[in-house]
């Protein structure tokens, strides 16, 4: 997911690779005359315009911070009128910067997001949605973009995913050889793929020496709302009504699933949220400590970026098949426009330019988004060896995005304690459903 | 500020103060020093107070106009608000084992401090210094020592051969870990009680000695009343302190596991900025001033019964 990526960045990336690759990056897009590489080819505003942008701030993964130099180049060559002005925050606290920045009277034209904070933007009316330019602008064609990629809310179009990268399973292949283990890409292949399959890897590959533990599997991934949502699709159930009015979370179906993951902490196949994760330096995927997890494959080039395939090397494969579906969740980056920005017109172009043109999906391949291209008609594209295009493809036509409830951020807050205690295993998970039901049902209905 | 001693000495005569034109100067003076405090104070506490005691009877999202609805957030938090009773649970619950185990290590330390060893000084500035190390370093710090699986604390332990333990992930076991955290704090109160101690009359101890009193009895005939006022100081401070413990909360554990650490201002924090309920975040911060406001109140009561002032007798 993007947002467990930027919220602890990669700090050991070698830097000679960094510059080869940037550097090929920036030769292929800024050499080639832009008329060839671009789709939006907007005229550029007459007059002198300062586009005011709240970004995310990528300090510390120096292959972002590039992208962003290079689309930068890039667009002020094209747009030499218009000069960006960036507006930086972390992850950490990006909602609540931005909103009590715009309490405080700023001014943005166009907002970086993730969908989880949609609907309280959409809440605080700082951001408009796109339908009214998408119809207006001839240049766009809708039917191309992939549904998946659309950030939707009470039928509107809010954002275009930039970013997109389903989920998938990752692994150690030379430790899963070892032990003389079908890969899960394999038992795919054979339809053996599923949650009884995921639950026999982890405590195939799960090992103790001296009291050091290697974790047969990461399950960072239950930890969040959207992740849940889809496995419990797979499962044949959801965490809400279609209205959003009433919180499924506690059905026989989500049960079961939340009993499934609660064996794995039971049996230490994974480890707490407090002992690492797929991304922790100390207890991860990169130094072997955690033999599968699931993420995107952004995660997976920084793995790649922290020189893990001198270690080992990496396993893909799709997610494993619920009693019902296989669906892959799809995670999305989009930018938003804000419904009080001085430049409009402007802040459009940018849009465009940024989102779904053809040179930012190669100018931010390096930090693992144009795997996936929001365009049907713009090419995937690989980087990597381990990169499994046979997967890419399988999952392309799996992948679901997922719909952040009215009140996003404060179910969050309700869930994440709930999870908490099914790891801890003090309560029955139906007990801790249901009050998690009760208490979120509440919430949606007494706005 | 500066107060003119004529005014005073007149008005202790009843007679109409005389004010020279030196000393109506020095008032002036004394005003316009105090004045850019003063406007601070109206400007950042003052004004904000009113202002959110009047979002507290709001719907406020901070983005959009507050509307008035009455008592309903106060209403809401008593009957209807699960993680508002969690919060005061856990804030209550940390005040009360925090407060003396802090007072004693601080009080213990500062006797230590005073005793006339070899760079004194320097021991004085070690035990100080975590006061002064920015919160959210010490708290990453504590994050490292009680992680489970590579934290020192656990090594330490597997290494004694002994069983590790989910420090930052057993709720039971969570919220004691906040109090070791706070003894990181206790330089400041040792340097209160340190000063404090240096005050006691060494006379007091010279006649105690020779009427034959031990270690322990100067203890608790001489040092201990002495003491009360600096132990009533700090145990009101440490009171008002400890019940608005946010930083290591919002950065160790965000409230986790399961809602153990999530503390009263955590939980305000969490409604003021990450959901944009700031009508509501304020009718809970008004809520913790008055149990503040209460138990300030009614230590003062209780000070009459233990708290020695030399100079009142």
């Amino acid at each position: 997911v993007v947002e467990k990526i930027v919220e602890k960045p990669v700090e050991k990336i070698v830097e000679k690779p960094v510059e080869k690759i940037v550097t090929q990056q920036v030769e292929k897009v800024v050499e080639k005359p832009v008329e060839k590489v671009v789709t939006a080819t907007a005229p550029p505003p007459p007059k002198a315009i300062t586009l005011k942008l709240w970004d995310y701030d990528s300090t510390g993964d120096d292959f972002w911070v590039q992208a962003d130099k290079n689309f930068e180049l890039y667009y002020g060559a094209k747009y030499p009128n218009v000069k960006i002005e960036r507006t930086r925050a972390p992850w950490t606290g990006f909602t609540e910067k931005f909103l009590t920045s715009v309490a405080g009277g700023a001014k943005y034209d166009v907002i970086y997001g993730w969908g989880g904070w949609l609907p309280q933007f959409i809440e605080n009316k700082v951001v408009k949605p796109l339908d009214e330019l998408l119809a207006a602008d001839k240049e766009v064609d809708l039917k191309d973009f992939y549904e998946a990629g659309k950030e939707v809310i009470d039928g509107k179009v809010y954002g275009l995913g930039w970013f997109l990268t389903p989920f998938f399973v990752w692994y150690n292949k030379k430790a899963v050889l070892a032990k003389g283990l079908s890969e899960p890409r394999e038992l795919d292949k054979q339809a053996k793929w599923d949650y009884d399959a995921w639950y026999n890897f982890a405590k195939a590959m799960a090992s103790e020496d001296k009291g050091i533990r290697t974790f047969g599997f990461d399950l960072t991934v239950t930890g969040y709302v959207g992740d849940m949502a889809v496995m419990s699709k797979n499962w044949g159930s959801s965490l809400w009504d279609e209205k959003f009015t009433k919180c499924t979370v506690n059905s026989d179906e989500n049960v079961k699933l939340w009993e499934f993951f609660q064996k794995f902490y039971k049996e230490r196949l994974a480890p707490l949220p407090t002992e690492g994760g797929f991304l922790n330096e100390q207890v991860g995927f990169a130094n072997q400590r955690i033999m599968g997890c699931i993420t995107g494959a952004n995660y997976v080039r920084s793995a790649v970026q922290q020189k893990a395939p001198t270690n080992f090397d990496i396993g893909m494969a799709p997610m494993p098949k619920g009693p019902k579906s296989q669906a892959h969740m799809l995670y999305i980056n989009s930018f938003y426009l804000s419904s009080k920005g001085d430049n409009p017109d402007a802040a459009w172009t940018f849009y465009k330019e940024r989102s779904f043109s053809e040179a930012a999906a190669k100018i931010f391949l390096p930090i693992g988004a144009g795997r996936f291209p929001l365009r049907k008609s713009v090419k995937p594209q690989t980087q990597y060896a381990w990169e499994d295009t046979e997967t890419y493809d399988k999952v392309r036509s799996l992948m679901v995005s997922y719909t952040p409830s009215p009140k996003e951020a404060q179910f969050t807050a309700l869930y994440t304690p709930a999870w908490q205690e099914m790891i801890n295993g003090k309560r029955p998970v139906k007990e801790i459903l249901d009050q998690l039901a009760s208490e979120a049902t509440k919430l949606v209905t007494s706005r | 500020m500066l107060i003119p001693t004529t005014e005073v000495t007149d008005m202790r005569h009843g007679k109409k103060p005389r004010v020279g034109p030196l000393a109506r100067r020095e008032a002036w003076e004394g005003r316009f020093f105090v004045a850019p405090w003063l406007i601070g104070f109206v400007v950042f506490t003052v004004a904000p107070m009113i202002a959110s005691l009047y979002f507290a009877f709001s719907q406020y999202s901070v983005l959009t106009p507050p509307q008035w609805i009455g008592l309903s957030n106060f209403g809401n938090m008593f009957t209807d608000d699960r993680l508002f009773r969690v919060s005061l649970y856990n804030t209550a619950y940390y005040v009360v084992i925090a407060v003396p185990i802090n007072l004693v290590v601080a009080f213990l330390m500062a006797m230590l401090l005073q005793v006339p060893v070899h760079g004194i000084n320097v021991y004085r500035t070690l035990f100080y210094l975590p006061v002064i190390t920015p919160a959210v370093a010490n708290a990453l710090t504590w994050t490292l020592l009680f992680s489970g699986d590579f934290g020192i604390v656990n090594a330490v332990l597997r290494a004694a051969g002994l069983p590790t333990v989910n420090w930052l992930f057993e709720p039971s076991i969570t919220k004691l870990v906040f109090v070791i955290i706070g003894l990181w704090g206790t330089g400041g109160s040792a340097i209160i009680f340190l000063a404090g101690l240096q005050n006691v009359p060494h006379v007091l101890y010279e006649a105690s000695s020779i009427d034959g009193a031990g270690v322990w009895q100067r203890f608790w005939r001489i040092t201990f009343p002495m003491m009360t006022p600096v132990i009533f100081f700090n145990l009101v401070l440490g009171i008002i302190g400890t019940f608005q413990i946010f930083t290591g909360a919002y950065i160790v554990t965000a409230g986790g596991p399961a809602n153990a650490t999530l503390f009263y201002v955590l939980y305000l924090y969490n409604n003021a900025f990450k959901f944009f309920k700031m009508g509501y975040a304020s009718a809970l911060a008004w809520v913790l001033f008055v149990i503040i406001l209460a138990f300030t109140i009614l230590q003062f009561r209780l000070a009459r019964r233990w708290v020695y002032y030399e100079a009142e007798k």
